[in-house]
């Protein structure tokens, strides 16, 4: 994984949650942050869309502004924010990078990809407009590692308040941190609303990643290297590539990222 | 039109509706409202 990328990363994770500086969540957390980072995080300066869409979707209301947000950022970028910007996409990387005692796990993303669909459908529409509860906040495993465990450590009186559904979260959590471990961005890849939407955006963003299959030897260097489990030479620009510009360590000069 | 400057035109309708959404008043009430914390949600609740 490139230093720039983890620099980059480390520095937004920092920026979303610049709380300690005073005065600033008073004033930005009204405005959306264009990856998921939970509102509910005691040193968020940011809105997360996610949670943002979800209270829009049970009092049925239309979010105009943080889908003109989304649209225009991924309009540009495309699903780059989730490789560059997400801090739980950035945990997922470094949890990948901890030793696992049997061998990593490939798994296809275009094969079960179209899970996350699903879960933007049902669990982050349907399910909510009906039963005017914001489902996906209450089960983020993001929000509970966010917000959640951090409330809990510094709000001793909050501890009272645990009950079996904090444990159902808590599990939740600890599934996606195991399954990080083995296999690279299970999150994103499989459950994330919001990589979701950006995909979309990946048809007609600026920032592409052209690739340039003339060189190509089928080395598979860059798939092995791709945190989201594509074969690059065929599915740059797919629904699913976060831009990340890790498959350009191709020996054979695969392509570059370009905005054009 | 070519293909280039046909990807533009999601970020100008995109970009009208942020405007859009920015310029009606219950949309940043709405905001501030959905950033109260919710317990509930963090599973902190009874």
């Amino acid at each position: 994984m490139s230093p720039r990328r983890d620099l980059t990363q480390a520095v937004a994770a920092v920026l979303a949650n610049a709380g300690f500086v005073p005065g600033l969540a008073a004033r930005l957390k009204c405005l959306s942050y264009p990856v998921f980072n939970c509102y509910g995080c005691p040193l968020a300066v940011g809105a997360c869309p996610i949670g943002t869409i979800q209270h829009f979707v049970i009092i049925r209301q239309v979010p105009l502004f943080v889908i003109g947000f989304l649209g225009v950022v991924g309009s540009i970028w495309g699903r780059m924010s989730c490789g560059w910007l997400c801090p739980f996409g950035w945990v997922q990387d470094l949890l990948y990078r901890v030793p696992w005692p049997r061998t990593k796990l490939r798994v296809n993303t275009r094969r079960y990809g179209w899970v996350k669909y699903v879960v933007l459908v049902v669990l982050f529409l349907v399910i909510p407009f009906i039963t005017l509860e914001p489902w996906f906040c209450k089960l983020c495993p993001a929000g509970t590692l966010e917000a959640g465990l951090p409330w809990l450590a510094i709000s001793p009186p909050l501890r009272a308040l645990v009950g079996g559904f904090f444990w159902l979260k808590l599990g939740l959590l600890a599934v996606f941190v195991v399954a990080a471990m083995a296999l690279s961005r299970p999150f994103c890849r499989f459950a994330c609303p919001l990589g979701a939407m950006y995909g979309l955006t990946n048809r007609w963003s600026r920032v592409r990643v052209e690739a340039d299959r003339t060189g190509c030897r089928s080395c598979g260097k860059c798939s092995e290297t791709c945190p989201m489990g594509l074969e690059p030479p065929r599915d740059a620009n797919s629904s699913d590539c976060i831009r990340c510009k890790e498959c350009l360590c191709c020996p054979h000069n695969l392509g570059e990222a370009q905005r054009k | 039109m070519n293909r280039d400057s046909a990807r533009g035109w999601p970020a100008v309708v995109f970009g009208g509706l942020l405007v859009w959404g920015l310029t009606r008043h219950e949309t940043v009430e709405v905001l501030r409202n959905a950033l109260l914390l919710c317990l509930s949600c963090l599973g902190l609740g009874r």
